[in-house]
């Protein structure tokens, strides 16, 4: 009896889980800015189904096709996380890396513009960018063109005019992928 | 504005201080001037003033103006101080908004680590305090000012009807806060679509106009009794809180005597508690005064030394000694008093660093009876928002109000469209603390708006900082440059700062903005200074000030290039 109940408490834990995390577009934070909330937001005015985490761990990638990396350091974010930004290095490095080995497709987002560069999300760019199948970055993000030093060799950075208007290139990107409104 | 700026020099002046540039610009005017952290609430008191206001109605309009242009920082969902000097009689009057800890308040209502974890104080409902502002601006008009409320809110109205465009460094603050926005009021003015209002578009917030048209034609009552306070409680309480129409209905305006001081002849008028910011001012100019500033290079190491250290002694007693005085006995006299002062610059070694940082005694130099204290720490968030006002007659108003952290609790009033506070962080966690909440009791403070008069008396200088703790500091800063290094207005709040505190008997860190000589930093760091160098920025205070020029028959007004302050005279 009491080895049932166990099997079905495992059981309802992977199911539960499994549930948590069913969408095909998983989003994460890549230095705890609030940005990857706005990208949920974007998303949701496609009717784009996404799961966020913004401390996602590489076991929680779930059943994802898409891994969106929002890209924007706050120390208000690490210490609310209460994470030191090596930490969120660490973190961020093994999510990204075990989603390409899973056969996700990674795009990476900066969405903050010039407000958010400077030497935390200057750290955070430069460790996700090269990780990235496809980068989206707002105006004023990448006037020094650290996305072209950090990214791929012939990956696509495309570019929106603000939050609102990364609705067009992510579409595109995700539609390319696979993945459509429901 | 029908040439409302008659009179403004530009100096483009760049402090060369070494490395961080900050542009100082000047403005000068005959007549009147409005100082605040946004040009058009500046206008607006300007507006006010050209109709024949006097500086307190132009106060108000200001106060009113801010809390469209600037909502994050304060409004009619916070407190606030005013200190106001009448140009007839000299009399100088605190005028004292400050929000209150609801009826439901109790010691230890945030001791837990469950409190704590999901941040009580500072997110939601329970993190709000009564707003004071309504009254206090109502008790001003009434007591001391020539206009209605209706025609003072007037541009409010019209600014948040009509709209005023996003600045980018808004965008950044309402995106900052996106977190606790979207999710205690998603439906807000300051998110259309769900998203931050972006940069150079058009935000209207008409339900604020409401809020303020309906307090035009009802009075107060109808926020602390009525149709707005019954929207402020129904929010509070849907976001995790425990207010009542009661709170509201108990809430009392205080008009109190400043705290005073003189600093170098110069005298020092400022705010008493609930907040710590008049009397821990004068201590630390207290200080300073036994030492030859004057003597000594603008931002030198020896300078910036001895400041530090003052710093560090002010602090441990601040948090060793300072609550709300209807709650707790404060040693103010003290704290203030140049004998003790003296005493505290003993301690100051020209070659030492202090670590320990144990508080003083002041009571032997205060009339009070003697008590033990334990005071709270202070925090680090970057918010508040400081004017100055001066009218033709020579009547000065410094006020300095605010919601607290930016977007206070980030609970938004859905039919009225402000801010409700987050004032409640200011009380201390630890239920043993003088600050510990209590029904009634006001959070301490550091708001400081200041009046500076000259040795002979006469207006010298009217100066305000947002900035938690580091109001304090600011201050004092920008008057030492002032009195000591003779600086014009802007120029005095464009210098770089530093701020020390200390806490539990130990030093804090020296925190250093950028802009002061690395050489000096160098030589601090030698000198055994334990300290950070900050980016030049909102964190070590954003100040807004007026300077009289009385052989020139000018003022000369001053606003922070670290928020978007800019003065308007005519």
């Amino acid at each position: 009896m009491k080895r049932t109940i166990v099997i079905l408490a495992a059981l309802a834990a992977v199911l539960s889980a499994s549930a948590a995390f069913a969408a095909d577009v998983m989003l994460t934070s890549v230095g705890q800015s609030p940005d990857v909330m706005m990208v949920r937001v974007v998303l949701r005015k496609m009717k784009i189904e996404a799961d966020s985490e913004p401390l996602l761990k590489p076991d929680g990638l779930g059943g994802a096709k898409v891994l969106v990396a929002v890209v924007g350091g706050s120390s208000k974010g690490l210490g609310a996380a209460g994470i030191d930004k090596e930490q969120e290095l660490d973190r961020v490095a093994a999510v990204l890396k075990t989603a390409r080995d899973k056969g996700l497709k990674v795009l990476v987002m900066h969405i903050g513009g010039e407000g958010r560069r400077g030497a935390l999300s200057d750290a955070f760019i430069e460790a996700a960018t090269p990780l990235g199948h496809r980068i989206i970055v707002v105006d004023g993000g990448n006037d020094d063109g650290i996305f072209e030093k950090s990214a791929g060799k012939d990956v696509k950075i495309l570019t929106a005019p603000n939050v609102n208007g990364t609705a067009g290139p992510l579409g595109e990107t995700l539609s390319e992928w696979g993945i459509s409104a429901k | 504005m029908r040439k409302a700026i008659v009179a403004i020099a530009v100096l483009a002046l760049v402090l060369a201080a070494g490395g961080a540039m900050a542009e100082v610009h000047e403005v000068y005017s005959k007549n009147g001037m409005v100082s605040s952290a946004h040009e058009l609430a500046s206008k607006a008191g300007v507006e006010i003033l050209q109709k024949g206001g006097n500086a307190i109605d132009a106060a108000m309009a200001t106060m009113l103006a801010l809390n469209v242009v600037e909502p994050n920082a304060s409004g009619i969902g916070g407190g606030g101080f005013s200190t106001i000097r009448f140009a007839k009689t000299g009399e100088v009057v605190e005028l004292d908004y400050r929000e209150v800890a609801p009826l439901s308040a109790t010691k230890d209502m945030y001791a837990s680590e469950a409190s704590k974890k999901a941040r009580e104080s500072v997110l939601g409902g329970k993190a709000v305090g009564v707003p004071g502002i309504v009254k206090g601006i109502f008790t001003a008009l009434e007591k001391y000012g020539t206009m209605t409320f209706a025609e003072v809110a007037a541009p409010a109205i019209r600014l948040a009807e009509e709209g005023f465009e996003v600045h980018p460094m808004q965008n950044q603050i309402i995106t900052d806060e996106f977190g606790k926005l979207s999710k205690y009021s998603p439906g807000c003015a300051f998110l259309p679509d769900g998203l931050p209002a972006e940069a150079g578009t058009i935000l209207r917030q008409p339900a604020l106009g409401f809020a303020f048209r309906l307090l035009g034609e009802q009075g107060p009552k109808v926020f602390y009794e009525g149709e707005i306070g019954e929207a402020v409680v129904a929010a509070v309480n849907a976001a995790g809180g425990n207010m009542s129409m009661q709170d509201l209905k108990n809430y009392k305006v205080l008009i109190q005597k400043p705290v005073q001081g003189t600093y170098r002849g110069y005298s020092i008028y400022s705010t008493p508690p609930a907040s710590s910011g008049g009397t821990h001012i004068v201590q630390l100019l207290n200080i300073m005064e036994n030492f030859d500033v004057g003597a000594m290079k603008h931002n030198s190491p020896d300078y910036l030394h001895h400041l530090a250290e003052a710093m560090k002694l002010v602090f441990a007693d601040r948090q060793k000694y300072m609550a709300d005085t209807a709650f707790v006995n404060v040693p103010l006299a003290g704290l203030s008093s140049k004998e003790y002062a003296k005493e505290l610059a003993g301690r100051i070694s020209r070659y030492d660093v202090m670590k320990d940082v144990p508080a003083g005694d002041p009571w032997p130099f205060n009339e009070s009876a003697r008590k033990a204290y334990l005071g709270g720490g202070g925090n680090k968030h970057i918010s508040t928002s400081s004017f100055s006002v001066v009218d033709a007659e020579g009547n000065i108003v410094a006020s300095t109000n605010t919601v607290n952290f930016f977007f206070g609790s980030g609970v938004i009033v859905p039919e009225f469209g402000f801010v409700l506070n987050n004032e409640m962080d200011d009380f201390a966690q630890n239920p043993e603390s003088v600050n510990a909440p209590e029904p009634g009791k006001r959070p301490l403070s550091s708001m400081s708006p200041t009046i500076v008069l000259d040795p002979e008396g006469f207006p010298f200088m009217t100066i305000g900082a947002a900035g938690a703790m580091r109001i304090i500091t600011a201050v004092s800063q920008i008057i030492m440059n002032v009195v000591d290094f003779g600086m014009a207005m802007d120029e005095a709040i464009e210098q770089p700062r530093i701020y020390n505190p200390a806490g539990g008997g130990k030093a804090g860190k020296l925190l250093i903005e950028e802009g002061i000589s690395p050489s000096t930093v160098d030589y601090l760091k030698l000198r055994g200074h334990d300290l950070d160098v900050q980016p030049f920025g909102g964190f070590f205070g954003t100040a807004q000030g007026i300077l009289f020029d009385h052989v020139r028959g000018r003022m000369n007004g001053g606003a922070d290039s670290r928020r978007l302050g800019v003065p308007v005279g005519y």
